[in-house]
């Protein structure tokens, strides 16, 4: 057992895939001698050579685009997009090429590449550093989309993605970069398939909160909170947004009666709709209020001085909390 | 390059170095010289014509910020 950083796991997961699987290669800009701006590839170009661990041009649309023609020759791919707000130059290889390849080619091709992608804010950072568009991507068939939040489970997190067929937007929550917890870091990835097992990581009966990412932290912080009252808060980190697990989701609101979906993208069409929408449509007899969603307002994302007002924080959970607990 | 030229000589080194650091002096009290927005200021100059979803959220978080709200409790 280790103590790391999610840096530090995503690091030792990148580190484990690349010795078990000479066939993977990371791509980025930054990652190979300074070892990613983040440094999340520290150390890699140093072990596995400059061939593996690749330099490359800023320019985000060459990055896929090589690393599909990589994938498509039998290569296990990395890219990394040193900020969220970079990843729109990519946009149109990832979801007119990389999304299709597999439909296009009557299933005869994989493109077995992972495409990760720190977000979210949080971190005083200026314009195109702290954007949540995950919801672009989920909303494209043909990609899995995930959402690390803690060392431990990123480290399998990140192995189960390069060993899946398909290709993995894999996005990491900056602002938990250097959250620290015990790994062990000589356990198995484990299937690929539970990649996309969401985890209830706080047992409740009185309501559920899902979150993702950065925000599962703040959804534990507030059922802390709420327990303080004796109110008991389930918190299911929904680990994946597409496919999501929602048998995980609907078991624990046809417990609970109750829930809160928690995340920094804009509310307005983002995952938190698309989860309320099917919990109303198979749990509705179970509902004892509206699914309540917390999330930030539909407006670019702000200056660092007003992110604070922009991002969901524990008192804006609790706020949907007691909205939730009060209803009928 | 520039020294193999004899573009760059050690005076006109420190003359580089002295103005980029006056330049990153400027820069780092312009920064923290800024004054914090309006938190409502979030919602500004999104779009130039009236929007009803941006002023419907709007008036959510105006209402929610004049109520009774715990600014520290974050995660």
């Amino acid at each position: 057992m280790s103590t790391l950083t999610l840096a530090g796991a995503l690091n030792a997961g990148l580190r484990q895939a690349m010795a078990d699987d000479e066939r993977v290669v990371l791509m980025g800009e930054d990652v190979g001698t300074l070892g990613g701006v983040f440094r999340v590839t520290d150390g890699l170009q140093a072990a596995f050579g400059a061939q593996r661990v690749v330099d490359t041009p800023l320019a985000e649309s060459g990055i896929i685009g090589t690393a599909i023609g990589l994938a498509m020759r039998g290569y296990r791919p990395v890219c990394e997009i040193q900020f969220d707000g970079f990843v729109y130059p990519a946009f149109d290889q990832v979801v007119s090429q990389l999304a299709k390849l597999h439909r296009r080619t009557d299933g005869t091709v994989t493109v077995p590449l992972t495409v990760r992608v720190p977000f979210g804010g949080g971190i005083g950072a200026i314009e195109h550093h702290s954007e949540s568009p995950e919801g672009y991507f989920a909303h494209t068939a043909g990609l899995r989309v995930v959402a690390c939040s803690r060392p431990a489970d990123a480290f399998a997190m990140v192995r189960q993605a390069i060993a899946s067929d398909d290709p993995v937007i894999f996005f990491e929550p900056k602002r938990r970069y250097w959250d620290r917890e015990d790994v062990d870091v000589d356990a198995p990835a484990g299937p690929v398939a539970d990649l996309h097992r969401a985890h209830v990581l706080r047992e409740g009966e009185h309501a559920t909160v899902v979150a993702y990412g950065p925000t599962v932290a703040t959804a534990l912080a507030a059922a802390a909170r709420m327990a303080d009252d004796g109110v008991r808060v389930e918190v299911i980190d929904l680990r994946s947004l597409s496919p999501v697990d929602f048998a995980c989701v609907e078991g624990s609101v046809r417990k609970t009666g109750r829930l809160v979906v928690v995340h920094e993208a804009p509310t307005f069409l983002g995952l938190g709709a698309e989860i309320a929408a099917r919990v109303q449509e198979r749990c509705f007899y179970s509902l004892e209020a509206p699914v309540l969603r917390v999330g930030a307002p539909n407006t670019p994302y702000p200056p660092s001085k007003v992110e604070r007002h922009y991002l969901p924080d524990v008192e804006r959970v609790l706020d949907a909390l007691d909205r939730s607990l009060e209803a009928a | 390059m520039l020294q193999r030229r004899g573009l760059l000589d050690a005076a006109h080194r420190g003359d580089v170095e002295r103005s980029a650091d006056d330049l990153a002096r400027t820069l780092r009290a312009g920064c923290l010289a800024t004054v914090e927005p309006e938190p409502a200021s979030i919602f500004d100059h999104v779009y130039a014509e009236p929007h009803p979803g941006l002023e419907e959220e709007r008036a959510a978080f105006t209402a929610w910020w004049a109520g009774d709200h715990d600014e520290g409790a974050r995660a």
